[in-house]
């Protein structure tokens, strides 16, 4: 190995509190430990143990990624949260998963041989149980006593058995042995145990193949150095006369900046001014160097090349400083209630106006509401609201309307303008041109964008040719394909169970779906019950293309669930062809949001081919616009979240679906990626007979993405239209 | 087009909002997606009782004695101590009968081989039927672990229900001040202590989408254990990777706030109910350590 890759071992940073990425994977992987438990108690009863065993590998890789400190952190608080969860019966799994996790991953991060990695664990998690055990059996003979009278139990029903088999002097060997390891069991027990640890310390041996795999994939959070070392002064030397963030006026001059061991800058020679109370745009497509701008503005890194000059420090985060709003609304609100999101990280002395705070932004007495029942433009407007809590005199936009439809991210944008107004510097970044009309100036590096590496902005037809090489074997027709005859399909496309010639869009016949009084209630009978669906009505056709919409609640998602039968309606049937949807798993595939969810195996080819041939695989990929030669051998992981949601429907196409249910497919896309993935969407519906849902709350591409619009408020249908379909 | 009302962001959070924290557990049957939904983790059911006015602190407390008193004197007096004090919370808290969780159902089958084990097992106390002696001691001991496993299960629900989740971290935070003057990093646990709870709705989500997409994919043919074995580890792989991507997303947040943690102080009063409690609480530990002979 490498002198580089032994140094990645070591953790970035090895002195004072917790820094926010090992706070964050302290809390999120110690939650991940805990929920394996959970599902370990309600999975039947082979497979809990394998759940609760998993356990151990979050800490494992926490344990080996980060210090010491952040591993006891995190063990702490996820046995604390286990037993508010489920008692002592959860928080001793997840303690000695915890202590278990911890030692395989510090002897893999010190590159200790298995035998000396053993013997730890023995040492930190082995003799500590045994002393416990030994202290509560020697503080409490009741304790003792029961739990030898269940040793005495067990092994009496053993010794019935072996003396009916005729095994009498096992048995008399056998009682001697128990009753003397119960007379001394001060020792034996103790021994026991650490014989049990030593033998699962073995059997974590296996682990560190896993850590390695992580070690390569994961890249450990972007720390620049240079950034790390003046916090490291200024927490070590000046506390006492912190620096008074002036993050504006800034100006950037012909700066650049690469990430560490990466072929090409990230950004590339950008100037520009910002003054207080200006309002700048940048608009570009993904992958551009926007978020790398943000950083640098916010002073979290420092240009390669090109100068940076402000008054003072950028102070992200301080009173008086930067404050930045980022694109995932769930993922940035860190408090459980409103009122906390908004103190979070300032200092106590500060006492912001919350109500006031919230009223500027437009969420008027959402005090104590909690934040896990709020809607994705709400959380982005709280974002803001805590952003504005520290006074900021530069606010930065990182997309944050990427993820909220149309009125929401007005509201957004207006907001953005009016801060600006009270003399607040703004930058918004967005790929939406539209919404940089409202800007003072827009920076557009559009003319820096790397191309995805998918061929998704190939000419129309091509993409679809379903053969190894794409070729453009069919004529696009150009209008609207309900009545008319489509071109036949091609030999070996995905036509389902639609025969070549037959419409795509068909009224004769049965139809494909039929929803009839359908119902859901999550939580029947419990205080938390919630409709989320009544009295639904709905029929699809063979080869349609539906878009289905409706406001946040309005229970839209809870139908794709049911339209992909991975739910039963709590009243109501849900039938394909007759049959209910839940019992015909295959035959309706569906798209997450977060497409990572659904992509079982680590590369893509492996992914889409799962359950089919690598011919129908390539094939699928050439369907959805995947180059299967370039893409293929591709970590899932490495893929942005559009083209993921790509590899998600090939690998949906290769069990030939007769309905593709997608839910939320464009959040996060640029204009680029969402018109390809409509155009996509519609090739297939034409060319192979599938129908298509669409779940979406942003109507801009509508009408190319099916016939009918159907509004869902409420949990019932409250308007249905068709679309006029192409000019 | 028909105006259309304001609208949000993200699509698998819709189901998060109310229907909550499900997790699918039995994801190896074909036909039970029901389940979904039925378990939950941590949820406040909102109400006015004197238990749910105290101060968080003091249940915690509550919680950890009872605990602790049932684990070092392990007698059917002590359980009978514990039953009074769990029952009179629930009757106190006056919670809607439908909290009740739903019991996998490998719990019964579970209870019903150690019934038949223990009967088995005999022991003390006799009781003779006609010819057949059945020895009840086995069985004895059997109940009373179990009713030691349910009233500390039952506590702990009754606390996650009658507190606001919220609550729960700054009143650790302020129990904490013993460790604090130790010098301990309290207020670094106790942050961290918060941001978990917090996460994980976000996480169960994630698992419960996860199972879906399983489900989804579930090949009809069957599969070696090799198969299996690999599916497992794709799966670990794919919630760790999840996991590990929310969590970057979150430090990015929390640089954002300034890096640290602090939690809204809490002022919550330490009222007599609470001091009762407390008394009670004391009392009750101290019993079971008297009776336990």
């Amino acid at each position: 190995m490498t002198a580089a890759a032994a140094a990645d071992r070591r953790p970035p940073v090895r002195h004072g509190p917790l820094r926010p990425s090992e706070l964050a994977e302290a809390a999120v992987l110690g939650d991940l430990a805990l929920v394996m438990e959970v599902i370990g108690w309600f999975a039947p009863i082979g497979v809990a143990g394998i759940f609760q065993a998993l356990a151990v590998i979050p800490f494992a890789v926490l344990a080996a990624r980060h210090r010491l400190r952040a591993a006891l952190v995190s063990a702490v608080a996820a046995s604390t949260v286990a037993s508010l969860v489920g008692g002592i019966g959860i928080m001793v799994p997840v303690a000695i998963a915890s202590g278990l996790g911890l030692s395989v991953g510090i002897a893999f991060r010190r590159r200790w041989s298995p035998l000396v990695g053993v013997g730890f664990t023995v040492l930190v998690v082995g003799v500590p149980l045994a002393a416990l055990t030994d202290a509560l059996d020697a503080a409490s003979a009741g304790y003792r006593k029961l739990s030898f009278d269940q040793i005495r139990i067990l092994w009496n029903i053993v010794a019935d058995l072996l003396k009916g088999i005729g095994l009498n002097s096992l048995e008399r060997r056998g009682t001697y042995l128990l009753n003397w390891a119960i007379a001394h069991w001060w020792a034996s027990l103790p021994l026991g145990e650490i014989v049990i640890i030593a033998l699962v310390a073995v059997g974590c041996i296996r682990l560190r193949v896993f850590l390695v795999e992580v070690r390569r994939h994961v890249p450990m959070p972007v720390a620049d150095e240079a950034v790390e070392r003046r916090r490291h002064r200024a927490a070590g030397g000046a506390t006492a006369h912190p620096e008074v963030p002036q993050p504006v006026p800034v100006h950037l001059e012909h700066v650049s900046y690469r990430y560490p061991r990466a072929a090409r800058d990230a950004l590339s020679d950008v100037s520009l001014t910002l003054q207080p109370g200006n309002f700048l745009a940048v608009v570009g497509p993904n992958g551009c160097g926007k978020s790398t701008l943000v950083r640098v503005l916010a002073g979290r890194l420092e240009p390669r090349s090109g100068r940076v000059e402000r008054p003072g420090p950028a102070g992200l985060g301080l009173v008086g400083g930067t404050a930045i709003v980022f694109q995932r609304p769930e993922s940035q609100v860190l408090g459980v209630r409103v009122r906390d999101d908004i103190v979070w990280g300032l200092p106590h002395r500060e006492r912001p106006d919350i109500a006031g705070l919230l009223q500027r932004v437009g969420l008027e007495g959402f005090e104590e509401r909690e934040t896990s029942t709020m809607s994705g433009g709400e959380l982005q407007r709280l974002a803001i609201a805590s952003a504005l809590a520290r006074s900021p005199r530069l606010l930065v936009s990182d997309e944050a309307t990427a993820m909220v439809d149309r009125p929401g991210r007005e509201g957004v944008v207006s907001l953005l303008r009016a801060l600006a107004s009270s003399g607040i510097a703004i930058v918004h970044v967005t790929h939406r041109l539209e919404e940089a009309a409202l800007a003072d100036e827009v920076l557009d590096m559009s003319g820096a964008a790397h191309a995805e590496s998918s061929v998704a902005a190939a000419p129309i037809g091509s993409g679809l040719a379903l053969s190894p090489k794409p070729t453009p074997r069919f004529r696009v027709i150009p209008s609207k394909t309900t009545g008319e005859t489509p071109p036949p399909a091609p030999p070996g496309s995905f036509a389902s169970s639609a025969s070549p010639g037959r419409p795509a869009t068909s009224r004769r016949g049965e139809p494909l779906v039929t929803m009839e009084g359908v119902g859901y209630v999550y939580a029947q009978g419990s205080p938390w019950a919630h409709r989320a669906l009544q009295g639904v009505d709905l029929v699809l056709w063979r080869g349609e293309g539906v878009v289905l919409t409706g406001p946040n609640g309005s229970g839209k998602s809870t139908l794709a669930w049911l339209l992909a039968g991975l739910t039963l309606p709590t009243e109501g049937t849900a039938l394909l062809e007759g049959e209910p949807i839940a019992s015909q798993p295959g035959r309706v595939g569906i798209s997450f949001q977060h497409a990572r969810l659904q992509l079982l195996r680590p590369t893509v080819m492996s992914d889409v081919k799962l359950g089919a041939d690598e011919d129908r695989a390539r094939r699928a990929m050439l369907a959805v616009g995947l180059d299967p030669d370039t893409m293929g051998p591709r970590r899932v992981d490495d893929l942005s979240g559009g083209e993921q949601r790509r590899v998600a429907l090939a690998g949906m196409l290769v069990r030939r679906p007769d309905l593709i249910v997608l839910d939320e497919p464009y959040a996060g896309l640029d204009d680029e990626a969402r018109t390809s993935l409509a155009r996509t969407l519609e090739q297939l519906r034409r060319l192979s007979g599938v129908a298509v849902v669409v779940v979406t709350h942003d109507l801009d591409n509508a009408e190319v993405l099916g016939e009918r619009l159907i509004h869902l408020d409420d949990g019932r249908i409250t308007a249905e239209e068709a679309l006029p379909g192409r000019a | 087009m028909s105006p259309i009302r304001p609208v949000v962001g993200d699509g698998a959070e819709e189901l998060s909002v109310h229907g909550g924290l499900g997790v699918d557990g039995r994801q190896g049957r074909r036909s039970s997606p029901r389940a979904m939904s039925d378990f939950h983790v941590l949820r406040y059911v909102p109400g006015s009782s004197a238990v749910h006015r105290m101060w968080a602190g003091t249940k915690l407390v509550w919680f950890a004695l009872v605990s602790i008193g049932l684990l070092l004197w392990p007698t059917w007096r002590a359980v009978g101590v514990g039953g009074v004090m769990v029952l009179g919370g629930f009757l106190v808290a006056r919670l809607p009968r439908g909290v009740a969780p739903r019991l996998p159902r490998w719990i019964w089958l579970l209870l019903l081989v150690g019934f038949a084990i223990a009967v088995g097992a005999g022991g003390k106390p006799y009781v003779h039927l006609g010819r057949v002696r059945i020895g009840f001691g086995g069985l004895d001991q059997f109940a009373l672990f179990w009713m030691i496993a349910i009233e500390v299960l039952a506590l702990a629900l009754l606390v996650s229900w009658t507190t606001p989740l919220a609550d729960l971290a700054p009143a650790l935070g302020r129990l904490g001040w013993p460790l604090r003057k130790l010098r301990l990093p309290v207020d670094e646990v106790v942050g961290a202590i918060a941001l978990s709870i917090r996460c994980l709705p976000l996480l169960l989500e994630e698992g419960r989408v996860l199972s879906a997409a399983r489900r989804a994919r579930r090949s009809s043919a069957k599969t070696s254990a090799k198969e299996m074995a690999q599916g497992l580890e794709d799966l670990i792989w794919a919630a760790l990777s999840n996991a590990l991507r929310r969590a970057r997303e979150i430090a990015e947040a929390i640089e954002a706030r300034g890096g640290v943690p602090t939690i809204a102080p809490e002022t919550h009063p330490f009222a007599l109910r609470d001091g009762v409690l407390v008394a009670l609480t004391l009392a009750g530990m101290t019993a079971m350590a008297l009776l336990r002979a």
